[in-house]
C-alpha cells in the first residue's frame, strides 16, 4: 500500500511541477489513439477522409476529453487556485476601502504581536546561556528590613554560613560588581569587573578560552590573588599574547596573577565585564558590610522550594541569634532567570496581555468586515449561483480572498514587526536585560505566519460556509436582505463593544504610565542646583601611591583646588554617593538609646567633602554642615537628613546628639550630629526619601569617588578642562562616567519612558482597530438599511436626521463599550500599580481622558458611513428593493 | 466528468482493470479488446476511455510506461500494479455478488 501512495504522490507532483511534459504526453497519447483508429478504419475499407471523421467523432471532442483527463489528474485544482488568487486580488483591489481597513487591522495586530512576542522571547523565554540554566539560582539579601523594600547584599559572614550549612547546592559562589583600575603595562584603564569567590565559574559551568578558572580553595586567606581577564581586555591590552597567563598585572594598585581568559561571549547578569578577580574571604569581624550577592547551582533533584525552606531556616537561626526584634533575616532563593529579568518581567507580562487583546480585536475586526462584505455581496453571489457557479466554488473563492488578504497582512505585519523590534531596541534602556538578544527570529516569524493563516481560516469560514450552504433561488428572491440573522447582528455589536472596551483599558493603562512619567519628571530630587549645570564624573586613584589616607586626602584636595580654580566653576566637591541612585556605601548605625546596640538599621552613608551641600544646593535646615574645621584628626562629626531626624529624633533637636556607624564590634567612635539637611533622592527618583547620615570625606576618604562640579553654563563645556587638570595631576587615575547630572536623571527615567512609549503604541493600535471596527459595522448596517433609510427620507427625514441616526447607532455601541471598558480598567490597572508613580491605579482624570478619546474616535469612525447614509437617494434605494 | 451512459457506473473501471490484468496494453488496444471480448455488446466511446485510464493511474491501480507499439510508434502502455490487482479481486467479488443478486431478482416468477 505504501508504494501505491508513493506513486500517487509522485504522479500528483509531476502533474503540477512538470505540467508541459504531462500535457505533451496527453496530446501524444490521444493522437496515437486517433491514428490507430484511422488506420483501423482504412483497413476495413473506408477512405482516409471518412476514417478521420469517424475517428474524431468517436473521440467525442478532443479538448473536452483532455480537460477530463486533466480533471482526473487534479492538475485543474492547481489552475483553479491560480485563477482564484488572480480573481481574489482583482476583487480586493476593486474595494480599496474594505481592503485597506482589513489589511490595516490585521497587519497592526500581527505586527505588534510579533514585535512584543520577539521581546518576550528574547528577554523572558530564551534560556540563559549557561549549562542547565534552570538549576541556577540567586540567593538574595542578607536581611530585609520592615521599613524598607529595597534589597540588600549579603555579608561575608552570611556567605560563609551558607557555604558551611546548606545542602541544597552543588556549588555556591558570591560576587560583587566592581570597577577596577588596571595600571602598569600601558595607560591606566578603568574596567568593569566582578570580585568573585572561587567557585563562581563552577556554578555557571563556564570554561575559559585560555588558561584555567579558580581552584576551589583559591578564595581562602593567604592565597595569592589571582584573576581572569576577558577576551576583549586580552586583545586590547595584551594583543592576544598567550604569555600573559601567569604574569602579574596591577589591579587597583595590587598585584594579581592572570590565570585565564574568558571568551568574549561570556556574560553574567547581562553585563559585559573585563575582569573577574578573586574575592578573598577574610574572616569577618562582624556581620557586615553587606555587599555580596549569592549565585548557586541547585543539586540535581532539589527544588526551588526545598532550597528556600532550607535557607529560610538558616535565616531564622541568624535572626534568633542576634537580630531578634530588629529585623527579619531571610535568604530568599530565586531562579537566576527571574533575577535577570526581574524588573522587566511584570511589564512584559502586562504587554503580552495587552498585545494579545490587540490581536484578538484585529481578528474579530476582519471577521466582521468580511461578514459585512459577504452580505453586501450577496446579490453578486446570488447572480453567480444562478448562472451556474457551484457553491463550493464560490466558497473556495471567498476563502482564497481571505488567504490572500491574510498573507499580505502577514507580510506587512512582519515588516511592521521588524520595524517595531528595531524601535523597541532603540527605545529600550541600555540595561534592559538581554536587550541585544532581542531579534525577530525564525520562530517568531513562523508564529506570525501561523497567526495570519489561522485568522484567515477563522474569519474566512464564517461567510464562506454561509455561501456554500446557500440556495441561489432563495438568495435572488430575497434580494440581498438575507444572511443576517439576529444572532449575527448581536455578535457584531458584541465585537464592537469589546473592541471599545479593550481600547479603553489599554488607553487607561497608557494614560496612567504617561501621568506617572510626568510625575516622575516633577519629582524634587532634593538638590537645587540646575542639573544641566552640574558636571559629574568618577575618579578612582588606586595606585600604590594612594594606599595611605593622607595621600588620598591630598589627592582629592589637589583635584578640588584645580577644578575650583577654573573660570566659570562655582563650586566643586567629591562624594562617594550621588543622587539620584548612585549609592555606593550603606552601613548600620547606632544612636545611643534609640537604636539597638547590635546591628541597627542599615542606611546609605554618603561620604562627602565639605562643599558638597553648596555644590548640589542641598538646603541646610539646622546646625551646620562640614567645613574647613573638619579635618583628619578632629572629632568625627555627622550630618543627618531630614528623614532621619524625623524618624529618630521626633520633636527633638538632633544637633548635639551622638551617632556611630557599624555595630559595637567596630571600634568606631561616636560622632556628634552637627546639622540636619533636606532630603535628597538617593534610591532613585521613584524611591522614598530614606534616612541617611553624611560623614566627612575630608576626615576619612575613600575611592572611587564622584566629583561634582557646579558650572556657570552647560556642564559638559567644562569637561575638557576638568579632565586635563585631572590628567595633569596623575595620568594614572582613570576618569569614568563623565556627564551632566541632567543626563543621569534622564537615564534613570529610561525604563518608565520605555514602558510608557510601548503602552502608548498599543493603546493607539487598539484605538485604530476599534475605529476600524465601528466603521465596519456601521458601513455594513447602512448598506443593509438602505431601503429603510430611503423610506425615511421619502417621508421627510432630512440628511441631518440620517446622520444622527447612524452616529447614534455608533454612539450607543461605543457607550456600552465605554462603560464595560472603564469597569475593566478599574479592575485591570491594579496590575500596573507597582509600576506607577505619584498616580493612583484608578486615577479619575486618566480614566475620564481615556473615555473622552475613545468617544471622539467612535464618532469620527461613524462619520463616513453616516455621511454615506445621508447621501442615499431615496428613489434609487427604493427601486433597488 | 461525463460517464459512459451505457455502462453501470464503476463497471468501466472494473473492465479496464480486468483487461490489463492479462497483459500491459495501450489505450487503443484496450478499446479494441473491450469490443472483442464483449462481442461488441459493450461499446465504450473512445473519448471516455482516457479519463478513466488517467483516473486509475492517479489512484495507483495501474501504472503507465512509454514503449514502442506494434504499430511502430511510441505509445503509453498501462499495466496493473500489485495494489491494482488486489483491488480488481475485491471489485470482482463485489460485482459477482451484485450480479448474482440482480439475476435472482430478475428470475423471480410472478406469483
Amino acid at each position: 500500500m505504501a508504494s501505491r501512495w508513493i506513486s500517487v504522490v509522485h504522479l500528483r507532483l509531476r502533474s503540477i511541477l512538470r505540467r508541459s511534459q504531462v500535457e505533451r504526453e496527453l496530446e501524444e497519447e490521444l493522437h496515437f489513439h486517433l491514428e490507430a483508429r484511422v488506420m483501423h478504419e482504412i483497413a476495413s475499407g473506408r477512405t482516409p477522409e471518412e476514417a478521420r471523421r469517424i475517428a474524431l467523432r468517436a473521440m467525442d471532442g478532443m479538448e473536452q476529453r483532455k480537460e477530463e483527463c486533466r480533471d482526473m489528474r487534479h492538475t485543474n485544482a492547481f489552475d483553479d487556485l491560480r485563477r482564484d488568487v488572480r480573481y481574489a486580488v482583482r476583487t480586493l483591489a476593486r474595494s480599496p476601502r474594505f481592503t485597506v481597513a482589513a489589511l490595516l487591522a490585521l497587519a497592526l495586530g500581527i505586527g505588534t504581536n510579533t514585535a512584543v512576542f520577539s521581546v518576550v522571547h528574547g528577554v523572558l523565554l530564551r534560556p540563559l546561556p549557561y549549562a542547565e540554566p534552570e538549576r541556577l539560582v540567586w540567593i538574595q539579601d542578607g536581611l530585609t528590613q520592615s521599613t524598607r523594600s529595597s534589597r540588600w547584599g549579603a555579608s561575608i559572614a552570611d556567605f560563609l554560613l551558607w557555604q558551611s550549612r546548606s545542602h541544597s547546592f552543588d556549588a555556591l559562589a558570591a560576587w560583587t560588581g566592581n570597577a577596577f583600575n588596571v595600571t602598569g603595562n600601558g595607560e591606566a584603564e578603568r574596567v568593569t569587573g566582578l570580585l568573585v569567590t572561587a567557585r563562581f565559574f563552577d556554578v555557571l559551568r563556564m570554561r575559559p578560552l585560555r588558561g584555567r578558572t579558580f581552584a576551589p580553595d583559591e578564595d581562602q586567606p593567604g592565597r595569592a590573588p589571582v584573576t581572569l581577564i576577558s577576551e576583549r581586555l586580552w586583545e586590547r591590552r595584551f594583543r592576544r599574547d598567550i604569555g600573559v597567563i601567569g604574569r602579574s598585572v596591577e589591579i587597583n594598585g595590587s598585584q594579581y596573577q592572570v590565570i585565564g581568559v574568558m571568551p568574549a561571549a561570556f556574560r553574567f547578569q547581562n553585563r559585559e565585564a573585563d575582569l573577574w578577580a578573586i574575592l578573598t574571604l577574610n574572616p569577618p569581624t562582624r556581620r557586615g558590610p553587606f555587599f555580596l550577592r549569592g549565585v548557586a547551582r541547585l543539586r540535581p533533584g532539589v527544588t526551588l522550594e526545598q532550597a528556600n525552606r532550607e535557607m529560610d531556616a538558616l535565616g531564622a537561626e541568624v535572626e534568633r541569634a542576634d537580630r531578634k526584634g530588629v529585623e527579619r533575616v531571610r535568604y530568599p532563593v530565586t531562579t537566576l532567570m527571574e533575577e535577570v529579568t526581574g524588573d522587566i518581567r511584570p511589564l512584559l507580562v502586562v504587554l503580552s496581555g495587552a498585545v494579545g487583546l490587540v490581536l484578538l480585536i484585529a481578528v474579530f475586526n476582519v471577521a466582521n468586515l468580511m461578514l459585512a462584505r459577504a452580505t453586501v455581496r450577496q446579490r453578486e453571489i446570488a447572480i453567480r449561483l444562478s448562472l451556474g457557479a457551484r457553491g463550493v466554488q464560490l466558497a473556495r473563492q471567498l476563502l482564497t480572498e481571505c488567504i490572500v488578504l491574510s498573507l499580505a497582512a502577514g507580510l506587512s505585519g512582519a515588516v511592521l514587526a521588524w520595524a517595531g523590534v528595531s524601535l523597541l531596541r532603540a527605545l529600550a534602556p541600555p540595561w534592559l536585560p538581554r536587550v541585544d538578544e532581542i531579534a525577530v527570529d525564525g520562530r517568531v516569524l513562523l508564529f506570525t505566519l501561523l497567526v495570519s493563516m489561522v485568522s484567515a481560516v477563522a474569519f474566512g469560514l464564517v461567510p464562506a460556509s454561509g455561501v456554500a450552504r446557500s440556495n441561489a433561488a432563495e438568495r435572488l428572491k430575497e434580494g440581498g436582505r438575507t444572511g443576517d440573522t439576529r444572532r449575527g447582528g448581536r455578535l457584531r455589536a458584541a465585537l464592537v463593544i469589546s473592541e471599545v472596551a479593550v481600547s479603553i483599558v489599554l488607553l487607561a493603562g497608557a494614560g496612567l504610565f504617561i501621568r506617572s512619567f510626568v510625575m516622575l519628571g516633577r519629582v524634587h530630587t532634593g538638590f537645587q542646583a540646575r542639573p544641566d549645570r552640574l558636571l559629574t564624573l568618577q575618579l578612582a586613584p588606586t595606585g600604590p601611591g594612594y594606599l595611605e589616607q593622607p595621600r588620598l586626602l591630598a589627592y582629592w584636595e589637589q583635584v578640588l583646588s584645580h577644578v575650583r580654580a577654573l573660570a566659570g566653576v562655582e563650586s566643586a566637591a567629591v562624594a562617594i554617593t550621588l543622587p539620584p541612585d548612585r549609592v555606593a556605601f550603606s552601613d548600620a548605625f547606632e544612636i545611643p538609646g534609640r537604636t539597638p546596640k547590635e546591628g541597627g538599621p542599615v542606611v546609605p552613608v554618603p561620604w562627602v567633602s565639605y562643599d558638597y551641600f553648596r555644590t548640589l544646593g542641598i538646603p541646610v535646615l539646622r546646625g551646620r554642615v562640614f567645613d574647613r574645621r573638619d579635618k583628619p584628626g578632629s572629632p568625627g562629626v555627622k550630618v543627618i537628613s531630614e528623614a532621619m531626624a524625623r524618624r529618630y529624633f521626633p520633636g527633638e533637636d538632633p544637633v548635639g546628639q551622638r551617632l556611630k556607624h557599624g555595630g559595637p564590634s567596630l571600634d568606631n567612635p561616636y560622632g556628634e550630629i552637627i546639622g540636619v539637611v533636606a532630603d535628597v533622592k538617593y534610591e532613585g527618583l521613584a524611591g522614598e526619601n530614606v534616612p541617611v547620615y553624611y560623614e566627612s570625606a575630608d576626615q576619612y576618604s575613600s575611592r572611587p569617588m564622584w566629583l561634582a562640579v557646579r558650572t556657570a553654563g552647560p556642564a559638559r563645556q567644562w569637561l575638557p578642562a576638568v579632565q586635563a587638570g585631572i590628567r595633569a595631576i596623575d595620568p594614572n587615575v582613570p576618569i569614568a562616567s563623565a556627564g551632566s547630572m541632567e543626563e543621569t536623571l534622564r537615564e534613570s527615567t529610561a525604563l518608565p519612558q520605555f514602558r510608557t512609549t510601548l503602552m502608548a503604541i498599543f493603546a493607539l493600535s487598539a484605538l485604530t482597530l476599534a475605529a476600524v471596527g465601528i466603521y465596519g459595522v456601521l458601513s455594513y448596517s447602512v448598506e443593509r438599511r438602505r431601503q429603510e433609510i430611503g423610506v425615511r427620507m421619502a417621508i421627510g427625514a432630512t440628511p441631518p436626521d440620517v446622520l444622527r441616526l447612524v452616529i447614534g447607532q455608533g454612539g450607543r455601541l461605543a457607550g456600552v463599550g465605554m462603560v464595560l471598558g472603564l469597569a475593566g480598567a478599574f479592575a485591570l490597572t491594579r496590575v500596573l500599580e507597582k509600576m506607577l508613580f505619584g498616580v493612583s491605579a484608578s486615577d479619575t482624570l486618566t480614566f475620564a481622558g481615556a473615555a473622552v478619546v475613545v468617544g471622539a474616535v467612535a464618532i469620527a469612525a461613524s462619520l463616513i458611513p453616516a455621511w454615506r447614509a445621508a447621501r442615499i437617494d431615496p428613489v434609487i434605494a427604493l427601486r433597488e428593493g | 466528468m461525463s460517464r459512459p451512459s451505457d455502462l453501470v457506473q464503476g463497471t468501466l473501471d472494473l473492465l479496464i482493470l480486468k483487461i490489463l490484468a492479462l497483459e500491459p496494453l495501450h489505450g487503443w488496444a484496450v478499446s479494441q479488446r473491450l469490443r472483442q471480448v464483449s462481442g461488441d455488446v459493450l461499446q465504450v466511446s473512445d473519448g471516455s476511455l482516457y479519463p478513466a485510464l488517467h483516473k486509475l493511474e492517479q489512484e495507483g491501480w495501474i501504472t503507465a510506461e512509454w514503449k514502442t507499439s506494434e504499430l511502430g510508434r511510441r505509445a503509453k502502455f498501462y499495466s496493473l500494479t500489485r495494489s491494482g490487482r488486489r483491488n480488481l479481486e475485491k471489485e470482482t467479488a463485489g460485482w459477482e455478488r451484485l450480479s448474482n443478486a440482480i439475476s435472482h431478482v430478475v428470475r423471480l416468477k410472478e406469483a
